[in-house]
């Protein structure tokens, strides 16, 4: 083409991008400044708040989220899913042994943090639980409580150099919660009284509003969404410490998917 | 207890096939699961179809419209579905019929493409903003998958330019999101194009070239495509059919439908988009002729056809809606057959330049004759599709008086005449003996078959799609129709 070395060439253009993104930038902020500060008097949200009652969820967040927009949360706990899916096949170690990069020895964990863990483990636990169970009463539920639960077995891995994930069994609860959350889905669409995909279809009378049975199917599909989140996170966790050197083929080669 | 058919099995039954893959691995499954999936789907597409005909199918899930999510199925997203569970079903039958790459027919990758065809039907459907940006998510992370499953070093390069490019595209739509919900406190698309006109001008051209920015990434538009070939190169050329024959038409279409929804004179921004269509339409044909590696030739070719189809929807006008509209299906039979011709040259000789091709006619006659079948869809010759739609388009512009576009789309013409001609020479060139170095089964060729005997078909008859095509660009253009079957007689 022209006499025009390729590096200056390229300069020219991130030259051109950065100025582009630049006066995007500054476009952005100065439309935000004059017009985005007088916040909207009626929204959706005020709306959805108001008729919060009749989801009879304590936390009208949690209504949001798993009733009147949980076809977004099926969404989003799918986009979990595909990144866990994804990292798994990139990190997990599946029919990479032909890199044989020495791994530097992985030191034994001090006593302090294997004790330490020890007792926490439980308490995670059950603090996950509680989350995700009491999602529909409180600020909490099945996202933030799957992720409590899934650091408790990321502080297992941590401190105990022989516990490993079964990542057969977190598949198949991972399956087992997602396919559940479609069904719960499937049956509102299916029964006459809600005849809507992901209907409350249990009643849910306003007077048990505040009680751990309440509100329906909101509890159901959050616990759902808990163990499917907290299973994808664990499995995250464990593909990225997981080191090629110790794996043993019977627990990881799980899905003769190789 | 009835199981009614409605619009949100397109997306709820790959999900579910999806989330509970393990059990197919286990009960030898997957392959056919693979394929009757779409194929399912399909099939509801067409028990569905005389209802959308006569009126869009609108499904509410939990609450209805202004305040909660729904899904729509009209006519022109009828289309979209029916091609998204068509290609889908090309494509995974012929991942499982050419019984090759073990990669792309493992469980990960069943995950990965019913995923794909869920977060397409989702985008297409839904009639929600925030929805639809959670479904380009679900579409766009199993395509920067699909694209690294091979795992060398060109995949990874692909996943990874993909992914960063796309996560990119998905921040712009976002940030659009926002604006809108902090200005018009609506999710809604129909409430939101109600409450569109009254937000502040430059905000609302702020918005708009964000969204733009945001889709035309994604739906590889002029200036924003320069990473497709490498991404095209990079993937297996079966998910590059896909992303050239299904994930773009996708976009585009939900780039369109934002337009034609959303603004109350959409000829505004058309003319903008008109120009970009013809940029991208030109500049792509141009460097397409110096390729010499077929997938970077049909990823550029790709792209000039993106950018007619832009060029034709733009205009707005409904000859030019529908012939463009018409214009997609033929281009993703097209681009399904290529890609899936170009994956058993790649797999016979193991490379996809130009020079190791020369002579593959003889080795190969089926897939060439194939390929020069496509080439010849695509410059839009007489009996084939293309010629049909281009037509269409042709006369739409024509009509109207405009004949700007009329150049550009012939003289594009004339260009791919070019570079596909230089490209089928190679393959019958009589002074060298290529041997296949590996075998490719027989029913392999059963989906590409598929393919050209639909192009033939819709190249002949074009009366029999007339019809649909004509309904799909009314039920896209006629936005005050959409906002009343939304939110009732009263907005």
């Amino acid at each position: 083409m022209t006499a025009v070395p390729l590096r200056k060439r390229v300069r020219v253009k991130t030259l051109l991008l950065v100025l582009l993104c630049g006066w995007l930038f500054a476009a952005h902020l100065g439309v935000l400044l004059q017009y985005g500060l007088d916040g909207q008097s009626a929204s959706v949200g005020d709306a959805l708040l108001a008729r919060n009652a009749e989801t009879a969820s304590a936390n009208a967040v949690t209504s949001v989220v798993v009733s009147y927009r949980g076809f977004d949360t099926l969404g989003e706990v799918t986009v979990l899913f595909l990144a866990a899916t994804g990292i798994g096949l990139f990190f997990g170690g599946h029919g990479r042994a032909e890199s044989h990069r020495p791994e530097p020895p992985m030191s034994p964990p001090n006593e302090m943090m294997v004790t330490g863990v020890r007792l926490l483990f439980p308490v995670l636990i059950l603090l996950g639980v509680y989350v995700v169970l009491h999602g529909h009463l409180s600020p909490g539920g099945g996202f933030q409580g799957g992720v409590i639960i899934a650091t408790a077995f990321f502080l297992r891995m941590l401190a105990d150099p022989a516990f490993r994930l079964r990542h057969a069994r977190i598949g198949l609860l991972e399956s087992l919660s997602g396919s559940g959350f479609v069904l719960m889905g499937l049956l509102g669409l299916s029964l006459a009284g809600t005849a809507t995909f992901l209907g409350n279809f249990l009643p849910h009378p306003v007077t048990e509003m505040g009680r751990l049975l309440s509100a329906g199917v909101i509890p159901i599909i959050y616990a759902l969404v808990g163990v499917k989140v907290g299973a994808e996170v664990a499995a995250i966790f464990g593909d990225m410490l997981e080191r090629r050197g110790q794996q043993s083929p019977g627990l990881l080669g799980d899905e003769s998917d190789t | 207890m009835t199981l009614p058919l409605t619009p949100v099995w397109f997306v709820a039954l790959p999900l579910l096939l999806a989330f509970a893959s393990p059990l197919w691995v286990r009960l030898r499954l997957l392959m056919p699961l693979l394929v009757g999936t779409p194929a399912a789907l399909l099939l509801l597409a067409f028990v569905l179809l005389p209802e959308v005909r006569t009126a869009p199918l609108l499904e509410t899930i939990v609450i209805a419209p202004p305040l909660g999510i729904h899904l729509q199925l009209d006519s022109a997203s009828w289309i979209l579905v029916a091609l998204i569970s068509f290609a889908g079903l090309l494509t995974n039958a012929f991942i499982w019929l050419a019984d090759g790459e073990p990669y792309l027919r493992d469980r990960r990758a069943f995950v990965f493409l019913l995923l794909l065809i869920a977060g397409c039907n989702g985008m297409v459907l839904t009639g929600d903003l925030f929805n639809l940006y959670v479904f380009l998510e679900i579409a766009g992370v199993s395509a920067y998958a699909l694209s690294a499953l091979r795992r060398d070093a060109s995949a990874l390069e692909a996943g990874l330019k993909y992914l960063i490019i796309g996560s990119v595209a998905a921040v712009f739509f976002l940030f659009s999101v926002v604006l809108v919900y902090l200005q018009t406190g609506q999710l809604n698309l129909a409430a939101i194009a109600v409450g569109f006109g009254e937000i502040p001008g430059p905000m609302q051209i702020l918005i708009g070239l964000l969204m733009l920015v945001g889709l035309g990434i994604k739906a590889e538009l002029f200036p924003f495509n320069f990473w497709v070939p490498d991404i095209y190169q990079g993937s297996h050329p079966a998910v590059a059919g896909l992303y050239s024959g299904l994930l773009v038409k996708v976009f585009l279409f939900v780039l369109f439908h934002l337009v034609f929804l959303l603004l109350a004179d959409p000829k505004v921004v058309g003319i903008w988009l008109m120009g970009l269509g013809a940029a991208t339409m030109l500049i792509a044909e141009v460097v397409a002729l110096r390729q010499e590696d077929l997938r970077r030739m049909l990823a550029y070719s790709s792209l000039g056809q993106i950018g007619l189809i832009t060029l034709a929807l733009g205009f707005g006008v409904e000859a030019t809606t529908a012939g463009g509209l018409f214009h997609m299906v033929n281009h993703t039979l097209v681009k399904l057959l290529l890609f899936l011709t170009a994956a058993v040259l790649l797999r016979s000789f193991v490379s996809a330049q130009l020079a190791d091709l020369a002579g593959a006619g003889r080795a190969r006659p089926l897939a060439a004759a194939l390929f020069v079948l496509g080439a010849l869809a695509v410059m839009g010759l007489p009996p084939l599709s293309g010629f049909a739609s281009k037509l269409w388009i042709l006369k739409g512009f024509a009509e109207a008086g405009v004949f700007w576009p009329v150049a550009l789309i012939l003289l594009a013409a004339l260009i791919e005449a070019g570079y596909y001609f230089r490209w089928i020479k190679v393959l019958y060139d009589p002074s060298v003996q290529l041997q296949a170095v590996h075998p490719v089964g027989r029913l392999a060729y059963a989906p590409m078959a598929v393919a050209a005997g639909l192009i033939i078909l819709l190249g002949v008859a074009p009366f029999l799609v007339d019809a649909l095509f004509s309904e799909g660009a009314q039920a896209l253009l006629d936005r005050g129709a959409t906002l009343t079957a939304v939110l009732g007689a009263g907005s």
